[in-house]
């Protein structure tokens, strides 16, 4: 009985976290900042974060020297991880956008770079680690296949940042809302880094 | 007034009668020099034909600005201008030229490798244009070297003196598109000469860091972002945060691979050099559109196309430092703190 509406109460909470963020980013164009983040949200990803590319988007390597080098959030990174590496993660960070020079670099197609998204997600998912979207690449990481990879992602997610000069569409605004996702848009990458610590546990 | 007067000195007694006549300079070397307003802090004795006697005295020839001690061990390698028409990168290395001041290492500028490009608007009969700033005169010129002068005409296509053999074919003219050309040859085109040129001076004095500035379409992904190799990525992802963070440019990051063949910081890369492109978002490209206003243009306004390239310069030397020894880092002041400062030097007020 007790845990039963422990668990009606925790999913009241959720819905009510989900229903801020959905609120607070119901504008595409209305960026946000980490004092923005739900109370109820902050903190609550835990340690270790594993930081990996959906999509082999050289922002990846931007948002690991933002969260380790500036933040000192002490994330681990490989932009192509195996599903493996993220086994012991708590927290997953996918920085989303396809990049066909990364593609290139890294020697995959398109395909066999889903494929390798779709099962670190999975590993995660089996390991108990939350799953938090960050998008900063802007309108360059926003074609057919950044799409694609984006509406892969976002739905496993339970946070989800995205620099606003990529939502200018709501293509967030609207993808986050169909699946109730927590959305936090935000001005800059330095933002998007605040919001990252804010989300972290302590 | 005193950098007024030294201008008109430097205008006079190199010759350079390029701001009036449509002819076609002899020196490109002197064509440079004539669109800077240099002092003494500046060492602009070398021609880039030291390292490829053939580019001496001609259209192709261009000067290599030193700041800083000359036998400093550590060096940063700047070049700007290897397309003419990108002109917010030739603009940022003037006044990097003309405002900055090396404290410590030594500053290795370029500021138009392509010379011969001063004073041609490419495949285009039309006349040459002239940007007027503040008083000061400085040519919108083309993105290829001058062909009149090369050794032989365009090929069918042109492949990458490095590309690896599956490497799809360019468009002949790019054969004089000097960053498809590293790392040049000395018994090549002018156009591969030059970049031969620039390899040498870079063996020579073995930079810490390599910078070169472009500018790119708004339709290209590489607008408002910073190029390199996968082993520099981390150095410029930090230029990057700090750009964006000082400039409130939305700025990004790029990796490179075997299709930038050619390309200056692909080449540099190969020799252990920390080589990066810096591209800014030029609104009249692809085609130079005359009608594009370039300097008060809503987007991409040149004071801040050369207030990014400057930032960028600046975050990759600071960057770039925090991996060296004390003593063998690159101080270097003189960079703009506002746009307002980059307006002020370009229009003689602020934006």
């Amino acid at each position: 009985m007790h845990m039963k509406n422990f668990s009606t109460i925790g999913r009241i909470g959720a819905l009510l976290v989900i229903a801020l963020f959905a609120i607070a980013g119901a504008s595409a164009q209305t960026a946000q900042t980490a004092n923005t983040v739900p109370a109820a949200l902050a903190g609550t990803f835990l340690r270790p974060g594993f930081i990996t590319s959906a999509g082999q988007t050289s922002d990846a390597a931007i948002v690991k020297v933002l969260a380790n080098t500036k933040l000192k959030l002490g994330f681990d990174y490989d932009i192509m991880a195996k599903p493996e590496a993220v086994a012991g993660a708590k927290t997953l960070v996918l920085v989303l956008g396809a990049s066909n020079k990364g593609l290139g670099s890294a020697g995959l197609s398109f395909e066999q770079e889903m494929e390798r998204v779709k099962k670190v997600i999975a590993a995660a998912q089996k390991a108990g680690a939350k799953i938090i979207s960050m998008h900063t690449g802007g309108s360059s990481r926003r074609g057919e296949l950044s799409n694609a990879i984006i509406e892969l992602c976002i739905p496993v997610s339970s946070a989800v940042i995205v620099v606003e000069e990529g939502n200018k569409d709501g293509f967030f605004t609207e993808l986050c809302a169909k699946h109730s996702i927590p959305l936090q848009v935000v001005p800059s990458i330095a933002e998007a880094g605040n919001v990252l610590k804010v989300l972290m546990a302590p | 007034m005193k950098k007024f007067l030294l201008f008109l000195a430097a205008v006079l007694f190199l010759g350079s009668a390029a701001y009036s006549s449509p002819a076609p300079l002899q020196s490109g070397y002197a064509g440079v020099i004539g669109e800077m307003l240099l002092s003494g802090k500046n060492n602009t004795g070398r021609p880039l034909s030291d390292y490829e006697p053939a580019l001496a005295g001609t259209v192709y020839d261009t000067p290599i600005v030193v700041l800083g001690s000359e036998n400093a061990k550590n060096a940063c390698f700047i070049a700007a201008g290897t397309h003419g028409n990108e002109i917010a990168g030739i603009l940022a290395g003037y006044w990097i030229a003309e405002n900055c001041t090396v404290e410590n290492g030594r500053l290795v500028l370029l500021p138009r490798v392509n010379a011969s490009g001063l004073l041609r608007i490419e495949d285009k009969e039309i006349a040459q244009r002239i940007i007027t700033l503040a008083g000061r005169e400085f040519h919108y010129g083309s993105r290829l070297t001058d062909w009149r002068f090369e050794v032989a005409d365009d090929p069918l296509n042109f492949i990458p003196p490095k590309a690896p053999v599956d490497f799809a074919p360019l468009a002949g003219k790019e054969a004089r598109n000097i960053n498809r050309n590293y790392p040049g040859s000395s018994s090549g085109s002018m156009t591969s000469q030059i970049a031969a040129a620039v390899t040498k001076l870079l063996l020579e004095i073995q930079p810490v860091l390599a910078i070169d500035l472009h500018e790119a379409s708004p339709k290209s992904s590489l607008a408002w972002s910073i190029i390199t190799r996968k082993e520099f990525l981390d150095e410029a992802a930090m230029a990057v945060l700090d750009v964006e963070d000082q400039t409130g440019v939305s700025f990004h990051l790029e990796d490179s691979r075997e299709e930038f063949s050619g390309y200056s910081h692909w080449e540099w890369g190969k020799l252990g050099i920390h080589a990066f492109l810096v591209e800014t978002l030029n609104p009249a490209q692809p085609d130079d559109d005359p009608e594009i206003d370039q300097l008060n243009n809503q987007i991409s306004p040149l004071a801040l196309r050369v207030f990014v390239h400057l930032k960028a310069v600046e975050n990759l030397i600071a960057s770039r430092n925090l991996t060296l020894d004390d003593t063998e880092t690159i101080q270097v002041s003189g960079f703009p703190r506002t746009i307002d400062e980059v307006s002020f030097w370009l229009h003689g007020n602020a934006r």
